[in-house]
């Protein structure tokens, strides 16, 4: 019979993850002080060095500063990357991570999940979550007291500085500088995206990238040629005569559906920091600078104007729907959203730059470079190095049999060639959904696909990347920016709508900064100012 | 207080030779309305019906409907031009769903009849005034309706009972309601103590006389009870997303949300991958897990309506 009972030992180390699991949920949030403190000293991690890989050619290289590489087609002739199984002998490693794909039949009854295991040399046991839910069964887990091997830290969970440094393991010695080398695909990921992974002296996790170009203004350029108008507006004077140009009431076409991105391109017009600015060690808010407050009162002459869509403030619209059919012509979205536009609507979309307020060239905000962190149970040297050998394998570039194995499976089996395409096959289509890209991944690419289209998302990062706005506190922990960032964002937007909607004066604008700083946004600055000086 | 029955006047009596045209014009003896009145009604209940139907309709039609009408519609669509069950096919493609189908079934069906039967139990002690512990654990199940112990907690409880990858913590967590225990509790105090007083000196045991004399007085709240946890049970995935880790256990509902949640992350999408429309998805999704519980609903809610209202005013 099973044995109840705790030993005092066994209570005192589930209470304590419990407490530290809540507070990571939320739930316990007052309780922070009785923790001890993480190990966060003055000392600085070293992060990993970035080694491109030049294993495959792309048609268009990346580079370091953000230009995602480009492919006009798949390569057929495909690289191994590995010459053996990198994770031979490790056994069962049990993952935790969340997912955006219908559920894979269990490893059972699926050849595909049995064919990574062989390639891997391990039994990936990979406990998956709807994404929705994935912050909940993290904290219970960490909570239970028994991590997997693997698991995936969310951006928004919270006490992530004392989750990551107290349960998981430090990476330092296995991937810092330049001892990442052995991890070549690891090591082909851009410092940005290294940068959240880093506390204290450690580097307690491997990043999940994103580009730099992150939010992109997508315009339905076919909809503007037709009109006879331009897509590339020189200054705010254009992007508004394109905007009239665009708004038919009586035929049911706007020019916009969502004020806040309207808001935040007009910030970017008048040079508006990408959140934060920083100047000798001092943060300040892009909410307190008078270009933000111009950038709100400029979007609230436009929704006046009846440029918006009549549900913009208020409904909840389905954009992509809506700017497929033609209802608004000009809508922001992820950078991923330019082929899930084109394709599924067939529709022309092109990228639109933010020009100068008055003229020359505006700025663009990076977006976050990570989706989240994948962070590694503590373990002996030679069971993490297995452990991100598995990672390393799980971020090989396009163009390696490892990656087309990855997203299309096995050739003949899950998917086959059509006019240079992979096509999946229905059991493809059903075998190969494990969420392996929320375990570690490559960097993102433009393509493979339609070359005029590739070149259009390429000649628009070559555009925006020079003007990229980095967040200076990326990279800075802050726990008063994961476990307030509802209320914050709640105060601002809410100011916002009742500022467009006429509800409330612009002069509201002010009262609602000091409540954002009262409810914790200087609390967030004095944690950036903090993290920023000890990393010196 | 002054109460007074009236007297409800009968139809009034026609003479044989009246025709049926005559009998119709009245209403319970009343005058019926006027044609404009009743046509005003006509159009009123008109509205009301197509309000309730035409979401159920949109549902329907959308799970059925092309990416380009969805697209041209803004979102929902009331009549599919090109209908399709690419949706339907999707969802079914696998089997994953088909196994999640016997779990939730097997949850269902296992967890609605445990469930009746505990409560039963726990509610004939707690409705007897002379069993032991009567009052404090009264008072106890009373306390659950106050406080939950949480999400954490709850899930330490579950890890510790062993119960983690296990149906048992699909049933057992819910298993109780306090607040059913109560209006059972209820029903079964309002039983003549005669008839329990008669089959004791007939030598009934007490699990006799709740299984022979309660139970079967009891049908139509029991009936609810049933109903109202297999629908809690059938509709319920969070205590799956909690303490299941093996997909091929989780049930219906669970397999169904991860169709729901947006799949439209950061590269998700794949080239050449035809998909059908995420709004078809989720309404495909909709009808499929509202199917069962709109088959069984008609035949329990004769029992539904009656063991509400008994349970309500006999506390």
């Amino acid at each position: 019979m099973r044995d109840l009972s705790l030993s005092r030992r066994r209570f005192l180390t589930l209470s304590g993850g419990a407490a530290l699991a809540a507070g990571a949920g939320g739930l316990l949030a007052g309780c922070g002080s009785s923790q001890p403190a993480a190990p966060r000293g003055p000392a600085t991690a070293t992060l990993p060095d970035y080694i491109p890989s030049q294993l495959v050619r792309p048609d268009l290289a990346a580079s370091a500063d953000g230009l995602m590489a480009g492919y006009y087609d798949y390569p057929r002739n495909l690289v191994d990357a590995f010459s053996g199984k990198p994770a031979e002998g490790a056994g069962d490693v049990s993952v935790l991570t969340n997912m955006f794909n219908p559920v894979p039949p269990a490893l059972g009854g699926n050849r595909y999940w049995q064919e990574l295991n062989n390639r891997l040399g391990a039994n990936l046991d990979i406990t998956m979550t709807p994404a929705a839910d994935y912050l909940n069964k993290l904290s219970t887990i960490i909570a239970g007291g028994d991590l997997p091997d693997m698991m995936l830290i969310s951006a928004r969970l919270t006490r992530r500085a004392d989750v990551l440094t107290r349960l998981c393991a430090d990476l330092s010695d296995l991937v810092s500088g330049n001892a990442v080398k052995d991890f070549p695909f690891l090591a082909n990921i851009p410092t940005d995206s290294w940068l959240p992974t880093a506390f204290g002296s450690g580097i307690y996790a491997i990043p999940i990238p994103r580009a730099v170009v992150g939010t992109i203004m997508f315009s339905r350029v076919d909809l503007i040629r037709q009109r006879g108008l331009n897509p590339d507006p020189a200054n705010y004077q254009e992007f508004v005569e394109l905007a009239r140009g665009l708004t038919d009431a009586r035929a049911n076409r706007w020019a916009f559906g969502n004020p806040k991105r309207v808001i935040e391109f007009v910030s970017n017009m008048l040079g508006v920091p990408n959140l934060w600015q920083e100047e000798g060690g001092k943060f300040t808010s892009e909410y307190e600078t008078d270009q933000r407050k111009q950038a709100l009162a400029r979007a609230t002459e436009l929704y006046q104007a009846g440029l918006f869509h009549p549900d913009s403030v208020g409904g909840k619209l389905n954009l992509r729907d809506l700017f497929g059919n033609g209802t608004i012509a000009i809508t922001a979205d992820g950078y991923a959203a330019w082929d899930i536009l084109a394709s599924t609507y067939n529709v022309e979309v092109g990228g639109m730059a933010a020009p100068g307020f008055d003229g020359g060239a505006g700025t663009n905000r990076a977006g976050t470079a990570i989706f989240a962190l994948t962070a590694f149970k503590k373990a002996s040297p030679d069971r993490l190095r297995q452990l991100l050998g598995i990672c390393d394998w799980l971020s090989t570039p396009l163009g390696t049999s490892e990656y087309m194995f990855r997203r299309f499976g096995a050739e003949g089996q899950h998917y086959t060639w059509q006019d240079g395409v992979p096509v999946r096959t229905a059991l493809g289509n059903t075998e190969v959904k494990l969420p392996l890209e929320y375990i570690a991944e490559s960097p993102h690419v433009l393509g493979p696909g339609d070359r005029t289209r590739v070149d259009a998302q390429r000649a628009y990062q070559e555009k925006i990347v020079p003007r990229v706005v980095r967040n200076p506190a990326e990279g800075l922990y802050s726990d008063a920016a994961i476990d307030k960032a509802g209320e914050l964002s709640k105060i601002i937007d809410n100011a916002e709508l009742d500022i467009i909607s006429g509800r409330k004066p612009l002069d509201h604008w002010d009262e609602a900064v000091a409540a954002w700083r009262r409810a914790g946004g200087d609390q967030m600055r004095a944690d950036y100012e903090k993290a920023r000086a000890e990393r010196g | 207080m002054v109460t007074s029955t009236k007297h409800r006047p009968g139809p009034p009596k026609l003479l044989p030779g009246a025709t049926r045209a005559a009998r119709l014009r009245t209403i319970n003896g009343a005058a019926p309305p006027n044609l404009a009145v009743r046509g005003l009604k006509g159009i009123v209940l008109l509205i009301a019906a197509a309000l309730v139907v035409a979401p159920f309709l949109a549902v329907i039609s959308t799970s059925l409907a092309d990416q380009e009408q969805i697209a041209a519609a803004g979102g929902y669509v009331l009549w599919p031009q090109n209908p399709n069950l690419d949706a339907y096919r999707a969802i079914f493609s696998g089997g994953v769903v088909t196994r999640a189908t016997l779990v939730s079934v097997g949850v269902t069906v296992v967890g609605s009849g445990l469930s009746v039967l505990v409560v039963a139990l726990l509610a004939y002690s707690l409705s007897r005034p002379g069993s032991w512990g009567h009052r404090p654990i009264l008072l106890l199940v009373l306390f659950t309706m106050l406080f939950n112990a949480g999400m954490i907690p709850n899930y330490l409880l579950i890890k510790q009972l062993g119960l983690i990858d296990s149906y048992w913590a699909l049933i057992l967590p819910t298993l109780v309601s306090a607040f059913q225990v109560i209006i059972v509790r209820a029903f079964f105090l309002e039983v003549p103590q005669e008839i329990v007083d008669a089959a004791r000196i007939d030598g009934a045991s007490e699990l006799q006389i709740l299984a022979r004399i309660m139970m079967p007085l009891s049908k139509a709240v029991l009936a609810v009870v049933a109903l109202f946890n297999a629908v809690s049970y059938w509709s319920a995935f969070f205590n799956a997303v909690l303490y299941i880790n093996s997909t091929d256990k989780w049930p219906l509902q669970l397999v169904l949300r991860t169709y729901v949640v947006d799949n439209t992350a950061i590269g998700a999408d794949l080239p050449g991958e035809v998909v059908p429309p995420q709004q078809s998805l989720q309404m495909a999704i909709l009808v499929v897990s509202l199917v069962p519980i709109c088959l069984v609903y008609p035949f329990l809610q004769r029992h539904f309506a009656k063991g509400i209202v008994i349970g309500a005013v006999k506390g």
